[in-house]
């Protein structure tokens, strides 16, 4: 196999670091994987160029954004995708903004997984990602005022009683944006919505990726 | 078969056998009749046997997995209490000196209790999510592997399905692990082992604490004696004796001791003692200690131990503190021994 198909895996949990190297395997992929930020980045002077890297953004020690600072102040190109646990939103707009090529919220569904690796180890170029970028931000503008304060909220990890209170409305009226939006995006999931915002986001002026 | 009968009457037993294969350290042997299609006679009678060897060694990881997720929570605990701490402080910095205490003091508690709350949410949130997401990945695993029908590889399936299984267990052994920490606020009282929560306490107060001068002694009388105590609150106790006597000896320049002893006082009644080896403390002192907002700190909430005393008082004992005859504070207090007979009949 050569070394741009390694799939290198950092988790802290041994279980979910077990279940995601029979996932991967069994889908035909080489995986490495890592039980810890610092033992990935230990390794990272042995790295082949190519593959990429799955990292828990939550860890105790080092966790996925400075390993990602890491990566890039050691000069390694390694695609990086980012899963999350729900309360990590705003941890994954950072690592997005930092240069993740995608991020998954835990529990994910597989499917949904080996898409995010296929696409990561196919080279997201610069191209495809501009063509994303733009077509999110279409569909972000296609939103109403409302709608796209309540999406920015979520984005901000903001429940929606939090949000309710920040906007003056009540909870349902929050709920009822919520659902509009989702159904605006094109019945799509939260965590896609949010990785729509964030694609969007890349989109402002003032951002290098 | 499964379409002409119906397994009735499973009889189940494991052992340890050895077979064709290969040892089989664990077995489980299944004998079952199978019924005739309109009930009443047996059709057919059938046995089976199953190497439990993985399994068995897949219930001592998952043992592991539990104790290490123990650690983990309490640390947790921990960590949220430093926190909290840090609140009371930042609140007690601000206290108007015109406030109502007992109001003042049921809206800190509530104060600490929603941060708590809200920071242990997040926490569990992710401890949750880890065996979730394990179980979905094994159970993909070994969907791909049927769905694409390699039969080779369904050894390998069947693992899966077995470690998914553990995740989720796992994930609702976390649920109740929760409601055991949150549901601190009653206290629900049982016969609980002396030794059991002084060593937990222990373990709790020293975490994060590096110091080699510090000599820990415990000395249990009787050994395995039996309290009526709700443990989590009695640990909560021992954990503030415990880390304030290793503040009042922070200064000392000899042998720091922490003694922790345990006596029955009567038949009824047992002690336990948490002494230090400090500097003690002075009369006037000692009549104010259990005061709600009496601190000698700087920094001090000055609640510790008065929740220790409200503790205490919950459970029909009084706490008191007295020197230490080595030199140093003692605090003792005393809880309803739970005797033999009626340990049998309260489990």
């Amino acid at each position: 196999m050569p070394p741009e198909h390694i799939v290198h895996i950092v988790d802290d949990d041994v279980a979910v670091l077990r279940s995601l190297e029979r996932l991967l395997c069994g889908a035909g992929l080489t995986v490495a994987s890592y039980g810890s930020a610092e033992a990935f980045s230990a390794a990272i002077p042995d790295l082949a160029s190519g593959g990429c890297l799955v990292v828990d953004v939550s860890m105790p020690g080092m966790d996925g954004l400075e390993l990602q600072m890491v990566l890039k102040t050691s000069g390694i190109c390694l695609p990086v995708i980012i899963l999350t646990g729900h309360s990590d939103v705003p941890m994954a707009v950072r690592a997005m903004k930092a240069g993740a090529v995608d991020f998954i919220e835990k529990p994910y569904d597989g499917h949904r997984l080996l898409e995010a690796i296929g696409e990561a180890l196919g080279g997201t170029t610069m191209a495809t990602r501009k063509s994303e970028v733009a077509v999110a931000a279409k569909r972000i503008a296609s939103l109403s005022r409302r709608e796209r304060e309540v999406l920015d909220a979520i984005v901000g990890g903001r429940q929606s009683k939090v949000i309710a209170y920040d906007l003056g409305l009540s909870v349902r009226t929050i709920e009822f944006h919520r659902a509009r939006m989702l159904e605006r995006l094109g019945q799509c999931t939260i965590a896609e919505a949010v990785k729509l915002a964030v694609m969007a986001g890349l989109s402002e002026p003032g951002f290098e990726p | 078969m499964a379409n002409e009968g119906r397994v009735t009457h499973p009889a189940r037993s494991n052992n340890a056998m050895l077979c064709g294969a290969g040892p089989w350290t664990h077995a489980a042997h299944r004998t079952v009749q199978i019924a005739g299609s309109r009930g009443g006679e047996p059709m057919n009678a059938a046995n089976a046997s199953r190497d439990r060897t993985a399994q068995t060694r897949a219930c001592g990881a998952l043992r592991h997995i539990n104790e290490t997720l123990e650690n983990r929570l309490d640390q947790r605990t921990i960590g949220s209490r430093t926190m909290n701490e840090k609140r009371r402080n930042e609140i007690d910095g601000r206290q108007p000196t015109d406030i109502q205490l007992p109001q003042f003091q049921t809206e800190l508690f509530q104060t600490a209790r929603v941060s708590e709350a809200g920071k242990f949410a997040a926490a569990l949130t992710h401890e949750l999510t880890q065996p979730l997401a394990a179980a979905a990945n094994f159970i993909n695993s070994a969907r791909r592997i049927l769905a694409a029908g390699r039969t080779d590889q369904f050894g390998g399936a069947i693992g899966d399905l077995d470690d998914a299984a553990l995740q989720v267990l796992q994930a609702g052994r976390i649920i109740r692990a929760m409601l055991g920490l949150m549901m601190r606020g009653a206290a629900e009282q049982r016969p609980e082992n002396v030794s059991e929560m002084i060593e937990e306490a222990r373990s709790l107060a020293l975490a994060g604490v590096q110091d080699p001068d510090l000599e820990f002694r415990i000395q249990r009388d009787p050994d395995g004696a039996k309290v009526f105590a709700d443990r989590i609150q009695i640990e909560e106790v021992l954990v503030n004796l415990i880390r304030n006597a290793i503040e009042a000896m922070a200064d000392c320049r000899e042998k720091r001791v922490l003694a922790l002893t345990t006596r029955m006082v009567d038949e009824s009644m047992i002690e336990i003692a948490v002494a230090d080896s400090g500097p003690g403390i002075a009369n006037d002192v000692a009549d104010r200690i259990f005061e709600p907002f009496f601190s000698t700190r700087r920094n001090g909430m000055g609640l510790g131990l008065s929740i220790c005393r409200s503790i205490i008082e919950t459970h029909g004992g009084h706490i008191q503190v007295g020197s230490n005859p080595g030199g140093g504070t003692v605090f003792r207090f005393a809880l309803a021994a739970a005797r033999w007979d009626e340990t049998a009949n309260a489990a």
